[in-house]
């Protein structure tokens, strides 16, 4: 996978984030539509990582994750407790996604990405606020935790 | 009366069962369905579908009182139940599969006690240690529930358990996912796996619900919203097996994802039959993607495969309608409404913290003293067991000041006493766990003639024992991830203090888990076979 596919990966990641949650959608059209934007982070991948990348079965789950904790941002309440979720949730994928990856091909789980994630879970209630630019702070943070995660093999 | 009706039908259903039961014991896991590439059957798939029903209870009960959803009391006690009742029916499944039920204990993570080594870097022992963790506080769950009734000041103690139980569900389905991503199976190897196991377990659980509501008279809206939710995100999972390994199985889909589609169309919905048929139709999916999943290739079915449909569904109606006839005579209808009211008291956030740490000490305790006992497990393949020893102790500790709170001291003592007793004679019998020489007289293959000029030890090593212990000596790591009793590494210092005879005689007359070798090596060949072990040994890096 090559940086710049990273990059939009991540870029593709954060764009129906605005939407997931918004107006008064009926449960079941909101399940349709997660599932919608999950099978277009699919198709995305497909297309556009190679199979040899070691991370790639568990890419779309963690564009997913990241979707979900930047559409957090734009909830109006519990802002800190679906953050925090949605961050256990992408800690779960990579740590037991990576962990099934070190059996079979000696993949060690990445503990900078994990460690950022924590240090997100912990700063999350200062963070997730009503404040603009705190939000901002927060959406910057999960972006920059997807970039440094990006190993070229 | 339908309940009723339906209790019986367990029952009637728990006969044929018993049968079956009896047959696939006597004779093994010969008289089931296994796959050759997967050396799994029908037990274990089984025991996969089971446990992902096991999830709605908790989803109904412990998720959705945390995340404050109000319309979660109207189901969280028959969800509760449904999921004891499902988890009872899950544990038989993988004992039947060991083909030695009786040794089962050997999966208790004892260190180097008696020397048996359990292998902590299978999911085989986190499997066992997360559901049975799972079982304990998912009953602790509903006695607290159920004693709010009597009790209301026990309501204060559902949040906090619910907090515990929430990612406990979660980590027994992700371990019963990495039975399968942490294999060589090439089929079975994806690691997104964790979250399409909890998907899946959440799904099946959601139609279980369903049906259990509907039997009972209640419609719930939110569930029929939830089955089309939970279909669509399948549905991607399943277009992402499509796409990375190459698996499609239409039925699945159409009976998984098509069907519950069904639900869109508000005449169809607003019957009670089609809502039940819907999510018998999905339960249906969900239980033949498992056995697809666990047996890829097509193999033959035998009656008991059959039998174990019997003994599913018959043990989980017993079960279920058994405890739910004797709580309505007990508790009538109230305890499907009040007791679930959420207390408005929260409970003190400093005992809620010292719980979890008193937790997650144990659980570090433990670690730390298995990985001295045997260093050379990595730390981090502890982490699968870590939360659900964590979880265990905090569930413990809530429980007991649940209970302080409500039972008179001398009757509190005395339980927490007998379970001590309990505990301790079930440690000791562990402890002193049965013969591990083999004084059975050994199976000798007849139909295997024995060739009068002694075979080469490496022909022999190659063909009877690089299964195991690998061809170079150094452990097979299929059998070191899927296998609990982990076979001895060979070093030459063990050589020398084990010595030759000692060492013949495992092989011919077996030991623990070694089967014996008598009739198909002789012993001239088991004392070469040594020597050869020993090269190996020195070779080693």
């Amino acid at each position: 996978m090559s940086p710049l596919i990273n990059m939009l990966a991540c870029l593709l990641a954060m764009l129906p984030a605005p939407f997931l949650w918004q107006g008064a959608m009926p449960l079941r059209l909101r399940g349709a539509f997660l599932g919608i934007v999950l099978l277009c982070f699919e198709c995305f991948i497909f297309f556009a990582v190679s199979p040899t990348y070691s991370l790639y079965e568990i890419l779309p789950l963690e564009m997913l994750a990241m979707c979900l904790c930047v559409s957090t941002l734009f909830l109006k309440e519990h802002t800190a407790f679906f953050a925090i979720l949605s961050q256990c949730f992408w800690l779960w994928i990579i740590f037991f996604g990576t962990f099934s990856l070190s059996y079979r091909v000696g993949v060690s789980p990445d503990y900078i990405q994990i460690a950022m994630l924590v240090v997100g879970i912990i700063l999350s209630p200062i963070l997730s606020s009503k404040k603009q630019e705190l939000r901002f702070c927060m959406a910057t943070y999960w972006a920059g935790i997807w970039v440094l995660a990006f190993t070229p093999v | 009366m339908i309940l009723r009706i339906l209790f019986i039908v367990g029952l009637v259903l728990c006969v044929p069962a018993v049968f079956v039961l009896d047959h696939a014991l006597t004779v093994g896991p010969a008289s089931w369905a296994l796959d050759q590439t997967t050396f799994w059957g029908t037990p274990i798939a089984n025991f996969v579908f089971w446990i992902g029903l096991a999830h709605a209870g908790t989803f109904f009960s412990a998720m959705l009182l945390v995340l404050n959803v109000k319309w979660q009391k109207r189901i969280a006690f028959p969800a509760e139940i449904s999921t004891i009742a499902a988890l009872f029916v899950a544990a038989i499944f993988p004992l039947i599969h060991l083909g030695i039920p009786q040794r089962f204990y050997l999966m208790f993570p004892m260190g180097l006690f008696r020397h048996l080594y359990v292998n902590m870097e299978s999911p085989l022992v986190w499997d066992f240690i997360a559901i049975l963790v799972y079982l304990c506080l998912s009953i602790f769950f509903l006695l607290i529930h159920a004693g709010s009734l009597r009790f209301p000041s026990l309501v204060a103690f559902r949040r906090p358990l619910a907090w515990v139980l929430f990612p406990l569900v979660l980590w027994v389905h992700t371990i019963v996912s990495l039975d399968f991503a942490i294999t060589l199976i090439p089929t079975w190897q994806g690691a997104y796996f964790p979250i399409y196991f909890i998907v899946g377990a959440l799904f099946s659980g959601i139609a279980l619900v369903l049906i259990l509501s509907e039997l009972e008279g209640r419609r719930l809206r939110r569930l029929e919203d939830l089955l089309i939710a939970f279909s669509w995100g399948l549905l991607a999972l399943w277009i992402w097996e499509l796409m990375t390994k190459e698996i499609w199985c239409p039925e699945i889909l159409f009976f998984g994802f098509l069907v519950p589609q069904l639900l869109w169309i508000r005449p169809l919905r607003a019957i009670p039959t089609i809502r039940v048929v819907i999510a018998m139709s999905v339960i249906f999916a969900l239980w033949w993607e498992r056995i697809k999943l666990v047996m890829p290739s097509d193999s033959e079915w035998t009656p008991v495969d059959y039998g174990w449909i019997a003994l599913g569904w018959g043990g989980f109606m017993a079960i279920y309608f058994g405890l739910r006839l004797v709580t309505k005579r007990i508790f009538s209808d109230r305890i499907d409404t009040i007791s679930t009211e959420v207390s408005v008291e929260p409970f003190p956030k400093k005992r809620m913290a010292l719980y979890w740490g008193a937790g997650f000490s144990a659980a570090l305790l433990f670690v730390a003293w298995f990985i001295l006992r045997v260093p050379t497990v990595p730390w981090v393949r502890m982490v699968p067991v870590f939360f659900p020893l964590m979880a265990l102790v905090t569930g413990f500790l809530i429980v007991v000041d649940a209970f302080s709170r409500v039972l008179n001291r001398r009757v509190l003592f005395g339980l927490l006493g007998g379970l001590g007793i309990i505990l301790g004679i079930f440690g000791g019998l562990i402890y002193q766990g049965g013969k591990t020489t083999f004084d059975e007289s050994p199976t000798i293959i007849t139909t295997e003639k024995m060739p009068a000029i002694p075979r080469p030890a490496e022909v022999i090593w190659k063909s009877r024992c690089a299964s195991c212990h690998g061809e170079d000596g150094h452990l097979n790591r299929k059998f070191v991830h899927e296998f609990y009793p982990l076979p001895r590494d060979i070093s030459v210092s063990r050589f020398d203090s084990l010595g030759v005879d000692s060492l013949s005689k495992v092989i011919l007359d077996g030991r623990a888990f070694m089967g014996a070798y008598r009739g198909r090596i002789s012993e001239s060949e088991a004392h070469s076979l040594i020597e050869y072990m020993r090269t190996l040994a020195k070779e080693a890096p």
